[in-house]
């Protein structure tokens, strides 16, 4: 699954409406539970564990992917 | 680059010079780690729950700083018939920068760790919708109500937006003719005849009679509550060591003590704030005083409404141009009814988490709970 998929999935968006640079400042639904909910579920999609100090480096989708990258996911 | 180490902490010494730069950018500019450690020190020596314990307060650190922070106020908790330890979250604040990560969401959780049965109050969807996650109980809104003391001044002020009147349309044209140069003249004094009838016609406590009283009467207090207790399905305890702790340094100062009572037999008490310039939204420009805390038992309405008039008094001899009070329980909200109190949209949820061994009410109803309740009247 693209990133942008799961990133709309999770916020209730349309795939084309996510982009490298959608953030919580875009997106009513990114708060601070929604954002545990994008952890939980790219822990579950791509088999990574991601730590709070990753939590926390997830500021917007390009932030998303460059982690996942780190950790040695793919999509 | 190096990344920043993110972390939750339960605060202890070794954490304080954090927490004095997270209150200082937050709310004191003047905080500083010796006067945090005297505070912190004076709230284990009053700790209800595990007394000389520091009150658990939790940071979220990056590195060294402080970006999150969460406290607690102990409290005890009646329902069921016994009394159970509990705590307010209180403070819950994340710096506006990271906002929508997982900072409140991780202090919430870790505090959850550390606390038994968990108590709050919230007027915004975002800490509302993270207590749920962590296991709270959304019991819903608290009951608002206003009684206008100088209806004149309150008709040219008030905001019909924000009061929630837009769907009323019939309210708002008949306010904004009262706001008019001429309107609130003639509107308040016809609004203050009106409010005087409807008093009136409610009776004013029968035989109860209420004023000002300059101190706490403890015995009477601890009497009192134990009458009122035994008819509350749930409430945080309101003994004599409660108000004394929550009030007594205060009184004359920030609060005024009013109290209800017959043939010597206090019959209730409550906790009236003074007023103050800048509060709710809703009535901005007017001084607005709170009706913080009260007690009385359900069983008798009047001892509630005597109580209500003497805060009625109490506030008009403080200059206030309107009571505010919010209420949870049914016995207090009747008795606001039928003293003229206005009811307006409320937004100060009651939220409460109890562990598998705790039995506590799911219905708002059913508790007794004002705006003192988790410092809630400090914001208002």
């Amino acid at each position: 699954m693209q990133p942008e998929e799961l990133v709309a999935n999770v916020f209730g968006l349309s795939p084309g409406e996510v982009t490298d640079a959608t953030s919580p400042d875009a997106v009513e639904e990114w708060d601070s539970l929604g954002h545990m909910n994008l952890v939980v579920e790219i822990e579950q999609v791509y088999g990574v564990a991601l730590s709070t100090d990753d939590a926390m480096e997830i500021t917007d989708v390009a932030a998303l992917k460059r982690i996942l990258a780190e950790r040695g996911a793919s999509w | 680059v190096s990344r920043a180490r993110s972390r939750v902490v339960r605060v202890g010494d070794e954490h304080l010079p954090a927490l004095a730069g997270f209150v200082r950018a937050v709310w004191d500019p003047a905080a500083s780690v010796e006067g945090l450690r005297a505070a912190r020190a004076a709230d284990a020596a009053a700790n209800p729950v595990a007394p000389g314990e520091p009150v658990p307060t939790f940071l979220f650190l990056r590195d060294d700083q402080a970006i999150g922070h969460l406290t607690t106020i102990p409290a005890r908790v009646a329902a069921g018939g016994r009394v159970w330890p509990a705590y307010w979250l209180k403070g819950f604040w994340v710096l506006p920068e990271h906002r929508n990560g997982p900072v409140g969401f991780l202090l919430v959780k870790e505090a959850m760790r550390h606390l038994g049965c968990a108590l709050a109050t919230a007027v915004e969807e975002a800490p509302r919708r993270v207590f749920c996650a962590l296991g709270f109980r959304d019991l819903g809104a608290l009951g608002e109500y206003v009684r206008p003391l100088e209806p004149r001044r309150m008709l040219e002020h008030l905001d019909p937006e924000a009061l929630g009147l837009a769907a009323r349309p019939a309210l708002r044209r008949a306010l904004a003719l009262a706001q008019r140069p001429w309107g609130a003249a003639a509107g308040g004094a016809v609004l203050r005849a009106a409010l005087g009838l409807w008093a009136a016609a409610a009776g004013r406590g029968g035989r109860q009679r209420g004023g000002p009283a300059a101190a706490l009467d403890e015995p009477a207090c601890d009497a009192l509550w134990r009458r009122a207790s035994a008819e509350l399905a749930a409430s945080p305890v309101r003994d004599a060591a409660y108000l004394r702790t929550r009030y007594a340094a205060q009184l004359g100062d920030r609060f005024e003590l009013v109290t209800a009572g017959t043939d010597g037999e206090l019959s209730g008490l409550a906790l009236l704030r003074r007023p103050r310039a800048q509060g709710d939204p809703r009535l901005r420009g007017l001084r607005v005083a709170l009706l913080s805390d009260a007690v009385f038992p359900p069983s008798r309405p009047a001892a509630g409404r005597a109580l209500l008039r003497a805060a009625e008094e109490a506030a008009r001899a403080c200059g206030a141009d309107a009571l505010l009070c919010s209420a949870s329980h049914p016995a207090l909200r009747a008795c606001l009814l039928r003293r003229a109190y206005a009811p307006v949209p409320g937004r100060l949820h009651f939220l409460a988490r109890a562990p598998e061994d705790v039995e506590l009410p799911d219905d708002l109803a059913a508790w007794w709970i004002t705006r003192a309740d988790g410092n809630a009247d400090e914001v208002f």
